[in-house]
């Protein structure tokens, strides 16, 4: 029961950081590694805002506030450096990846290299199934289920969603139809980007964040995704699951599993991929086509 | 007499048609009267690690560039071969080349493993279980702290040459020449062909009698034997290893060059690997900046040439024929 409940929350926690990354590289089709950054800004953005405005500060105003700073860079990025180079992938990846690098460099320079530590937006801790969880680990696990829901309603229901979905499928379609596709495309980075801070905000209160971290959240981000398989979204959260209650389970069981929790998970994406080379509900033939 | 002139036109007209291995054996000959004109020790051995990290950087670029296998797990053998290059030296006493041979030739096991693991997978997918297998060994290093070093490496086995800079750099002056020249015979002969055909169109190139899991093993075993002797070498030159050596940020420095310089061409990351280094190296003098330079320049490069460095001339519509 405490592997489930942990796992769980640990795996949606892992969700909520996967999701932008897929929906950007569903739509766009690009491996924007800045997804990282747009993670890491929004609480940096947050501990300053806090520092500056002194901590009465109502709570929801830094909140958007830091969104707004993480949807501007991913604009900025989107527009600046990936749209014009979208075509091919390589550079694409390789070109975020120094902005990465030199985003990392940028926060050490102003803020330290130490782990930074938000103040926990719930206090306290609940009792879940015999298990004393602490609340904003709750509040992790639901704000989760609800954006998903709330991504399933968009994308789904409304118009701006279907465009979204046809200019995943056919681009070319989108474009005769007399789509725009660039808008689309800055549309999808605004949303991931949303998504990202959102996380980020409310995970860097219970793992402390450190402007290292942005590769580590690359791997986890990448693993769920292919774990679940490309091209399809919601695939994300088995996979998140997975991830999260076997590395909740190694850590308790295995000796030195602190240390080779995060291993053992990718170990079994290693192994999922190498019998399944298209994850668990991928789509074949995603990659040929895009 | 015209007989002669005749003689001496056939290797000039071999060298018009494929100018690499002109620009391979000029720039051996300029780097050989390097240590008489460089008084500067450091540049000497930035010049030094640039030429190795070229070995690194043209192997890759067989792998990705040339056979479209991209792998973020090369400093899989790059460290694996380093490692234990210096762990049989410090162990077991063995000589110098006995040690750089084992490592070379484990790396060739590692990419024959790797590379039947991958044969199946594609793009992203290839991409992370790349990436996972440096990883999960990062780890075994760093639960094994009595015999793979921990988190410190090991230190303290032989160096190459005595630690004498000088013939350390004509050592790896000799062998990075050797390495480029097979690696441009392979990558210009028919087997970069293939490979560029099995990047193209896979299911094409097995419809036109290619072999496809063959020349793709190959590739990664080539690969992974030039990235052993970079690491090896590196191991041996630096006289200690650590676990950086297998990280994601190895892994990375061979995608960076290859990518910077311009990929599928062996010109494109050597340039990129001299870039990289003298980015990476010379500006340890300024402590702060020296990631966002190095960031920077990758960024303003890729932005506006995204072919890399090696598209300037073609996209000025200058130099066109001369290079690549």
């Amino acid at each position: 029961m405490d592997i489930l409940v942990n796992g769980v929350l640990l795996g949606l926690g892992y969700c909520l950081i996967a999701i932008g990354m897929a929906l950007i590289l569903g739509v766009a089709k690009v491996f924007d590694l800045t997804y990282a950054i747009y993670y890491t800004i929004a609480p940096y953005a947050a501990l300053a805002l806090i520092r500056t405005l002194g901590p009465i500060t109502p709570f929801w105003l830094v909140f958007i506030i830091s969104v707004g700073a993480s949807v501007a860079f991913a604009l900025a990025t989107h527009a600046l450096l990936i749209i014009p180079i979208q075509k091919q992938h390589l550079v694409v990846f390789v070109s975020t990846i120094a902005v990465g690098m030199a985003v990392q460099e940028l926060l050490i320079f102003k803020a330290g290299s130490e782990p930074i530590h938000l103040p926990a937006i719930l206090k306290g801790s609940s009792n879940i199934f015999g298990v004393w969880v602490a609340n904003q680990k709750l509040l992790v696990g639901g704000v989760t289920a609800s954006v998903l829901a709330m991504l399933w309603v968009f994308l789904s229901k409304t118009r701006l969603g279907l465009a979204i979905r046809v200019t995943a499928e056919q681009p070319e379609a989108m474009k005769m139809a007399g789509g725009n596709i660039r808008m689309i495309f800055l549309l999808t980075a605004i949303l991931a980007a949303i998504v990202a801070a959102v996380g980020g905000l409310l995970l860097s209160p219970i793992y402390p964040l450190h402007p290292f971290d942005w590769l580590d959240l690359l791997i986890i981000a990448f693993a769920v995704m292919v774990l679940g398989g490309l091209g399809n979204i919601w695939a994300c959260l088995p996979a998140a699951l997975i991830l999260g209650i076997s590395e909740v389970a190694v850590a308790i069981y295995i000796p030195f599993g602190g240390i080779i929790k995060r291993t053992v998970g990718l170990i079994i994406i290693f192994l999922v991929l190498v019998f399944r080379p298209t994850g668990l509900f991928g789509i074949k033939g995603w990659e040929e086509e895009s | 007499m015209t007989e002669t002139i005749r003689l001496l036109q056939v290797p000039l007209n071999y060298f018009r048609k494929e100018p690499i291995y002109l620009i391979i054996v000029l720039f051996f000959i300029l780097e050989l009267i390097f240590p008489f004109i460089i008084s500067n020790y450091w540049i000497l051995r930035i010049i030094l690690f640039a030429n190795l990290f070229v070995i690194y950087a043209t192997s890759f670029d067989l792998l990705a560039g040339y056979g479209g296998i991209i792998s973020f797990g090369h400093s899989l053998f790059f460290g694996g071969a380093g490692y234990l290059a210096g762990l049989l030296s410090l162990n077991f006493g063995l000589p110098l080349i006995v040690c750089i041979i084992t490592g070379c030739l484990f790396a060739l096991i590692v990419g024959l493993f790797l590379g039947y693991i991958c044969l199946r997978l594609k793009g992203p997918y290839l991409a992370v279980v790349t990436l996972i297998c440096p990883l999960v060994v990062l780890t075994l290093l760093y639960i094994s702290p009595t015999i793979l070093g921990g988190e410190n490496g090991i230190a303290g086995f032989a160096q190459l040459a005595g630690g004498s800079l000088v013939k350390q750099f004509y050592i790896v002056l000799i062998v990075t020449t050797i390495s480029l020249l097979i690696i441009s015979v392979l990558a210009k002969g028919n087997f970069g062909l293939i490979l560029k055909a099995i990047r193209e169109d896979e299911i094409g190139a097995e419809a036109a009698g290619i072999n496809t899991t063959k020349y793709k093993l190959m590739a990664f075993i080539v690969s992974g034997f030039f990235s052993g002797i970079s690491g090896t070498l590196y191991a041996h030159i630096m006289g200690s290893i650590g676990p950086t050596m297998m990280s994601l940020q190895y892994g990375m420095i061979p995608v960076f060059m290859v990518y910077l310089g311009g990929a599928s061409s062996i010109i494109g990351p050597f340039i990129g690997a001299y870039v990289v280094t003298f980015l990476d190296l010379y500006l340890l003098a300024f402590p702060y900046l020296r990631i966002i330079i190095y960031a920077a320049t990758i960024i303003f490069v890729l932005r506006f040439f995204p072919n890399g460095l090696i598209a300037v001339p073609n996209e000025i519509g200058r130099l066109k024929r001369w290079l690549s």
